[in-house]
């Protein structure tokens, strides 16, 4: 244990004051310089205090859609109707719709710029998947663009997007319908991949089909971009406007449909039977009542209908539609009590999916719209629904595919458990994000992933204690965070350039909210500040300022710094505890000081020859001889006499009541210095140790490092003496280097020797029992 | 390497959502005179890769996994995909042992290099890796180095997959 023991003076107490290195630059970098610069300037649609201005506007987009599977071409035929709305101020005079499934057209721009280069261990199935992909004849084919009287429109296709000429201009509160007939190839996504395609069962020969990016959608027209005009590579997800939705969806008689939205008739498509379920299941809250059994499901199966049904679905003011569709299916529902409305939770999977999804995927839906809805705002919509998808998670408003499938013989692993409860804690999540609260998926992933994966963590945790969450707490970023810089990008950044998408998006976003509403912000300001965010922006296209500053907005705490370090720059934290150095006040009392003096000095006499000459010396001339000895041989500099005391009589009476109470507290007074290695400016929270067995923990804000970001120091007066220090003690800063996190200093073992020390001390259920034994006969 | 390519069977596919870094820590232990590695991998990417490259199924973790097989088809392929040479003599590494992380989603694999004494006369360390870059285009591993008070934070992607780094 190394430390400083110093005594000041108590009138160098007095004058004593932290001297701050000022960084000598032309320009303002303070970590704490305000945002303002790098945000959009407030205007009357967007408010600086990050919520909607007062002329927010934002346009819609109504849906009539018929389309019909081609179950054995596997294709996909379609006719539209699109009423879009202009509530801009602005004259259009064309608009912009999206044509997603032209990513896997042919030398579509998705392919060109998917960078990838030879290697010599390219294997057989990573060339066959480059072939499948630029051999399928993917994309919309448009056959017919027209006005509702049949009138063909101008229209010109570029890649995913496609422009269409009003034949007179669109004023403010002007609507224009137009139709479109296309048909396409579905993808199978188990050869080329995708969010949406088919999986086929060779076993019973049947098919599951998740169908989304469908039809040709609306683009989004705002302030803010203008027309959205990011062409749909692959990555970067969906950017679309609100509206209602009219769907019907013609399958084989024998399919069961799911989608967004309510099914509106259900006497045609149902059975008597199933209808019956269906009625009790409204009434379930506590589990869920299964429509469409296993061995109805596996019944179903074996033959083909060649007859054809139509389901009609609609769904009000959402912002896209996806659907399911297979012979397949199982299904089950329960009800879920939302602020005292019902909606209903739904589950379709294959026979393949049970155990696992026939006991966990509507209870995990039924509980993360309740979890959801605690932190963000009541969900509105009707449903929610999980369809069984292998090997993909991918959310659509009320619908999502999600993953989890066990094995053949019926078991499953304790990650795919997990796994597939986390997947649909998270696509449910999507409801919110973006569904409800409609971020610009194109330009910002981390907006929707960041903040549903934020939420799922709290939703898992409230699933089962010490749920495996991957993502969420502080320690499972640093590994990231520390990593080399030329492979890490700043959260702000486009969809399409994240470099580890994974960590960038979803993990690091949901980090940073973690730290803020734990540590930050606290639990209170932070959920306060999420929720008014959610409630300002539902139903809105919010942009990463509308978020920054509403949470600063909403809670009264500067977080530009925060914003600027975890989303502005790729800085990662690392405090360091430098140093601790220990005062106590010189009382100037002759009495008390001078002993000490005494000690120290004799303490401080260590030379090697002095210490041999105390026994080699047998008496020097002054020890034998007394004529030799005279004042000076004998004075005690540390011994006490009437002066000093009257000196420090005098000192005493020029002190005033409070400075005499200082002098004589018997305070120790700590110096510690702490350096910022990562960049990030975090708190700083301390564990003190004292030598009496206390412990205490202080926290001091961030704005520590307001003047300084590089090196600190701060005195802490404590009445006892401090055993050790410890910084961040319950990991929460997602410090990347712990080792300078201790005073007296620790080296915190590596992960490789923690797992060497565990195998050793390993021992076989039976070695334990017999040293278990043991020790009982040797107590007795 | 044509040879290989018409020995798998095996269909892999990528799922769609899903993004692929590894995370190899390389610690020099001055008193065991061993250097000491630990790597993360995500189990779906592991489990994938060797059973394409193996035609072996491992299901690690679970009650099905033969162990012996799992740790020879593991040490066989990070040997061969995760190489480390210093003044031309390429180093062989043990087994130490592996463990799944607690959130499930991955698994910590040990090995270690005995007998690695660092000195004068070291003056670089190349490293190869290539791991899973047969699987995914998009593969990213990150390997940190930390020997004696050097540390060494370096990225491999497909076109990046060797690295050389100097002690002096």
């Amino acid at each position: 244990m190394i430390f400083n023991y110093k005594k000041f003076n108590f009138t160098t107490l007095m004058l004593l004051s932290i001297s701050y290195l000022i960084a000598q630059e032309n320009i303002n970098t303070s970590k704490f310089k305000q945002l303002q610069e790098e945000l959009p300037t407030p205007n009357v649609y967007r408010t600086a205090s990050g919520a909607p201005g007062h002329e927010y506007y934002q346009q819609k987009a109504d849906y009539e859609i018929n389309v019909e599977l081609d179950e054995k071409n596997n294709i996909l035929k379609g006719n539209e109707v699109i009423t879009y709305t202009n509530n801009s101020p602005d004259i259009l005079n064309y608009l912009w719709v999206q044509l997603d499934q032209n990513v896997r057209a042919k030398n579509s721009h998705g392919q060109l710029t998917t960078t990838n280069s030879m290697n010599k261990k390219m294997n057989f199935n990573t060339l066959k998947r480059m072939h499948n992909k630029m051999n399928f004849d993917g994309g919309f084919k448009l056959e017919k663009v027209t006005d509702i009287y049949d009138r063909k429109l101008s229209y010109t296709v570029n890649e995913t997007m496609m422009r269409i000429d009003l034949p007179k201009p669109l004023r403010k509160g002007q609507s224009f319908s137009f139709k479109i007939e296309y048909f396409y190839n579905i993808n199978d996504r188990m050869k080329i991949g995708g969010r949406s395609g088919y999986e086929h069962f060779e076993e019973d020969d049947n098919s599951i089909y998740t169908i989304a990016q469908f039809f040709p959608r609306m683009a989004v027209y705002n302030e803010v971009e203008g027309w959205q005009n990011k062409q749909f590579l692959g990555r970067g997800e969906f950017t679309l406007p609100f509206g209602d939705y009219k769907v019907s969806i013609t399958v084989p008689a024998d399919h069961i449909v799911a989608a967004t939205g309510e099914l509106k008739n259900h006497s045609n498509v149902l059975s008597k039977k199933q209808i019956k379920r269906w009625e009790q299941a409204k009434k379930n809250y506590t589990n869920p009542v299964i429509i469409a059994n296993e061995s109805e499901a596996i019944e179903n199966e074996k033959t083909k209908s060649t007859s054809k049904k139509t389901w009609i679905f609609e769904a009000k003011n959402v912002r896209d539609f996806g659907w399911a569709s297979s012979r397949k299916f199982i299904w089950d529902a329960m009800a879920v009590d939302i602020s005292g409305k019902r909606v209903m939770a739904y589950s379709y999977y294959p026979k393949e999916g049970n155990p696992l999804w026939e006991q966990f995927s509507t209870r995990v839906v039924a509980h993360t719209l309740k979890t959801y809805s605690k932190y963000t705002i009541d969900y509105i919509y009707p449903q929610a629904t999980s369809v069984h998808a292998k090997w993909i998670g991918m959310e659509y408003p009320m619908i999502c595919f999600n993953f989890g499938r066990p094995e053949k013989d019926g078991t499953y692993s304790k990650r795919t458990k997990y796994g597939m409860i986390g997947v649909i804690i998270h696509e449910v999540g999507h409801n919110f994000f973006p569904m409800i609260i409609n971020s610009d998926e194109r330009q910002w992933t981390w907006m929707d992933e960041g903040l549903t994966t934020f939420v799922q963590y709290l939703t898992e945790q409230e699933f089962e204690r010490n749920y495996p969450s991957r993502r969420g707490p502080p320690t499972n970023i640093t590994e990231y965070m520390k990593g080399d810089k030329s492979g890490i990008v700043p959260i702000m950044t486009n969809s399409e350039s994240i470099l580890q998408f994974g960590n960038n998006a979803y993990g690091k976003p949901a980090t940073a909210l973690n730290i803020l509403r734990e540590t930050i912000m606290g639990r209170e300001l932070f959920d306060y500040a999420f929720k008014t965010y959610s409630e300002r922006w539902a139903f809105k296209h919010p942009t990463p300022a509308d978020f920054f500053r509403t949470m600063e907005d909403a809670s009264a705490v500067d977080l530009d710094w925060f914003w600027r370090g975890w989303f502005y720059t790729n800085d990662h934290v690392d405090i360091s505890l430098d140093k601790v150095n220990w005062y106590k006040i010189n009382t100037g009392d002759p009495d008390i000081e001078n002993p000490i003096a005494k000690e120290k000095k004799i303490g401080q006499h260590n030379y090697i020859g002095d210490i041999r000459n105390k026994s080699s010396i047998t008496k020097t001339v002054t020890e034998y001889d007394d004529d030799a000895i005279d004042f000076y041989t004998t004075f005690d500099p540390f011994t006490t006499n009437i002066l000093d005391r009257e000196d420090y009589s005098n000192y005493l009476k020029r002190l005033d009541d409070n400075e005499k109470q200082i002098l004589n507290s018997d305070k120790n007074y700590y110096e510690m210095q702490f350096s910022n290695i990562g960049g990030l400016v975090m708190p700083i929270i301390l564990d003190f140790s004292y030598t009496d067995g206390s412990k205490e923990t202080i926290k001091i804000p961030a704005e520590i490092w307001k003047r300084n970001s590089k090196t600190i120091r701060k005195i802490f007066i404590l009445e006892k003496e401090l055993a050790n220090v410890i910084l961040d003690p319950f990991l929460e800063t997602a410090d990347t280097d712990r080792n300078n996190n201790y005073w007296p200093t620790k080296i915190e073992p590596t992960r490789f020797e923690l797992f060497k020390e565990k195998e050793r001390k390993k021992q076989n259920p039976m070695q334990r029992s017999k040293i278990a034994e043991e020790k009982i006969n040797n107590d007795k | 390497m044509i040879n290989n390519l018409l020995l798998l069977a095996t269909i892999i596919i990528i799922p769609f959502h899903d993004f692929h870094v590894t995370h190899t820590t390389l610690h020099y232990n001055n008193n065991l005179k061993a250097i000491e590695i630990t790597i993360k991998v995500a189990i779906e990417d592991l489990e994938r890769t060797l059973e394409n490259e193996y035609s072996k199924k491992l299901r690690l973790g679970t009650k099905q996994e033969e162990k012996k097989v799992s740790q020879e088809i593991i040490k066989d392929y990070f040997n061969n995909n995760l190489t480390f040479l210093t003044n031309k003599k390429e180093y062989q590494y043990h087994w130490i042992g592996k463990e799944i992380s607690d959130n499930l989603h991955d698994i910590y694999l040990y090995f270690e290099i005995p007998n690695y004494f660092q000195n004068d006369q070291q003056k670089y360390l190349t490293i190869e890796n290539t791991l899973f870059l047969e699987t995914y285009i998009e593969q990213t591993n990150i390997v940190l180095i930390k020997i004696e008070d050097k540390n060494y934070n370096l990225t491999f992607t497909k076109d990046n997959d060797i690295q050389k780094i100097f002690f002096k």
